[in-house]
């Protein structure tokens, strides 16, 4: 399994309440795999692909990434752990603006001490359909060509897991199609498993594989909102 | 992309505040060193090479007058002393040998002296080094050994371009619009190898010469009577007790010589701290605004980088993301202030030396002493570690904040 959680709880703390966003008593995505998480703004979807990527520690339960226990892990273990095995991509503003799209790409994999050729960043943003924008800036391309140099930066490290928050946001209907297709076939063709959380309708269905998160996470199950938790462990760990 | 690259990336982004900061770290780093520059050239000037004189016997009057016209050929002589006076003090038993000489004279700027043929032989600029006319030291002719020959200093002969059997007719006096010894004309006969001492910038003629050019009827029987004749002073060698130091008798026999009316004994070695008592508080000044200067531009920078730091959230968040550490990040900013006073500090030490060759062009118009804008002093040294450290410490306030940067907080907001 590249994800396994079991018991996995975040709880939050708004207005001096402690409030649970996430319960999810057990869920796992296979190695290879592709899976789209869907469900309304608010619910929590982010904060998973947090939970998942290392970037904000859990209130409870067990999380195992690629194989390694990420509620064992300190920040600076879980940095270093995202950095060498998880690729993630956000829903928009994904570049930094004084780099090219080249450099973006080259960035991704600053961190994780690999290193990679140029010729590589190059490959992969050719089979983006990006080997005209090499050296144009974020400001200088569209939101689609943006999104697709961050799936680029993501894959340049040879992560083992891709996670992808809302990639298709910003995206109109037509470009947020081309956008998933290719995400979907470039993780494929380099033996990468993705989770994807949208709230797009279109976009989850592009996947043969897909979870709705209101039913996946328990905290939800209350029709009167979030439920009540207790002791409060979760801050943001970054 | 490597981290130096990175952190190159992030100033070149910033490049109007990273310049800003830069310039101004710059501007006090220049003022530091051109201040370090002159005032380390002119202890060495006014200390180190009037070693070669240990002591000047002249008139009564200002002992600093006296050193700075006999060692330095600036200023003029307070007076004369005769010569009989002189050949007395040479019979006591602590004077090694002494060169006497006459000044007053120049020519296109430069001090004409009239000295005893001894200086070229006996005379010591720096211990055991004598004056050199050898082509291999850079000199060239011979010492002066008729009425109407002379010899040039290495820096004098450059500057006006002399060559040997060139002629000149020196003026009487030092200053623009003195009187011509038109009828005298002076070959120049040596030009002396560079001794990197004042006595490059002089011009030498042999003292009986002074007594007999034209219009000085009054002291031409100096020349012959030695009861009537005078001269500016002259340079007294002491001998040297073991160890190499001078005969401790120097003060009694300074003390018997100031006593008297006939003249005075001066020891360089005692009135040049003096000079540097009077004008040290310039220096001290300059420094401590060039301090100032570097203090507030890092002052400067540290708000540069913090306010830069607000701009540039997202994009820390998103490093952070990508795998950057918080001490990453925390680097990244250190680096970049590093970065920032390291450029500044290189750029304001070339700029000081630039500040030093202006420096240099107006102290040898006004006392023509001349300086290099190349000289590399202490604070050439000292400045670029000063920067480094100046970086560092700047650095420390915006890598605290980058390093506590929410990661979460600071992407855009999504489900």
């Amino acid at each position: 399994m590249i994800v396994e959680i079991s018991d996995l709880r975040v709880d939050y703390r708004t207005g001096g309440e402690a409030l649970t966003v996430i319960n999810i008593p057990a869920w796992s995505v296979a190695k290879g795999q592709q899976v789209a998480i869907s469900g309304p703004s608010g619910s929590g979807k982010s904060t998973l692909l947090h939970v998942l990527a290392g970037l904000l520690p859990p209130s409870g339960g067990t999380v195992r990434v690629c194989g390694q226990e990420l509620t064992s892990l300190n920040e600076f273990q879980r940095d270093q752990f995202r950095a060498r095995h998880v690729g993630v991509i956000f829903q928009s503003f994904n570049l930094l603006q004084g780099y090219t799209a080249l450099e973006n790409v080259l960035l991704g994999a600053t961190f994780s001490h690999k290193h990679p050729e140029r010729a590589t960043a190059r490959q992969l943003l050719g089979e983006l359909g990006m080997s005209h924008r090499l050296t144009h800036y974020p400001s200088e391309m569209s939101l689609g060509e943006q999104q697709r140099v961050a799936i680029a930066r993501a894959l340049v490290k040879q992560p083992e897991l891709i996670l992808a928050d809302e990639p298709t946001g910003s995206l109109d209907p037509r470009h947020a199609g081309d956008v998933v297709r290719k995400l979907r076939a470039v993780c494929q063709a380099h033996g990468c498993s993705l989770v994807v959380v949208s709230h797009q309708v279109q976009v989850v269905e592009a996947f043969e594989l897909h979870v709705d998160f209101m039913t996946l996470n328990q905290a939800f199950t209350n029709e009167t909102g979030p439920v009540q938790a207790a002791p409060v462990t979760a801050k943001e760990g970054a | 992309m490597r981290f130096w690259q990175i952190v190159l990336r992030s100033l070149r982004q910033h490049w109007l505040s990273t310049s800003l900061a830069m310039f101004s770290i710059a501007l006090g780093v220049a003022l530091l060193a051109a201040v370090a520059s002159l005032r380390e050239q002119s202890h060495r000037n006014f200390t180190e090479e009037g070693l070669g004189v240990d002591a000047v016997l002249g008139p009564k009057g200002s002992q600093l007058q006296i050193v700075l016209n006999a060692v330095y050929h600036l200023e003029e002589m307070p007076g004369k002393i005769k010569w009989t006076y002189y050949t007395k003090v040479l019979k006591d038993p602590i004077v090694e040998s002494g060169i006497a000489f006459a000044t007053g004279h120049s020519y296109a700027g430069f001090r004409v002296n009239a000295i005893e043929d001894s200086f070229f032989t006996d005379f010591e600029y720096v211990a055991g080094q004598h004056f050199s006319f050898r082509p291999e030291d850079g000199g060239q002719g011979r010492v002066f050994q008729a009425r109407e020959e002379a010899v040039a200093g290495w820096e004098a002969a450059k500057a006006l371009h002399l060559h040997l059997g060139q002629t000149f007719n020196p003026v009487c006096g030092i200053n623009a619009g003195d009187p011509v010894h038109v009828n005298d004309d002076i070959k120049f006969v040596g030009i002396m190898a560079p001794t990197g001492t004042p006595h490059d910038r002089a011009i030498y003629i042999p003292l009986k010469t002074f007594y007999t050019l034209q219009g000085h009827d009054e002291v031409a029987k100096m020349a012959d009577d030695e009861e009537f004749r005078e001269i500016s002073g002259a340079y007294l060698k002491i001998k040297r007790i073991r160890g190499g130091a001078m005969h401790p008798g120097i003060q009694e026999l300074k003390y018997n010589i100031d006593q008297s009316s006939a003249a005075q004994l001066v020891i360089p070695n005692e009135v040049l701290p003096r000079l540097f008592t009077i004008i040290g508080w310039v220096d001290r000044v300059l420094v401590v605004i060039g301090a100032l200067v570097t203090l507030l531009a890092a002052l400067f920078l540290v708000v540069a980088l913090i306010s830069a730091l607000r701009e540039r959230r997202r994009d820390i968040a998103l490093l952070r993301a990508l795998g950057a550490q918080r001490y990453t990040v925390f680097g990244l900013m250190l680096c970049e202030s590093l970065a920032i006073t390291l450029l500044g500090g290189v750029l304001g030490i070339l700029a000081g030396h630039g500040l030093t060759a202006i420096g240099c062009h107006f102290i040898a118009a006004e006392t023509g002493l001349r300086f290099s804008p190349w000289f590399v002093s202490v604070a050439d040294v000292w400045l670029l570690p000063g920067m480094a450290a100046l970086g560092v410490l700047a650095g420390i306030a915006p890598g605290i904040q980058a390093y506590r940067l929410g990661v979460l907080k600071n992407l855009t907001p999504i489900s």
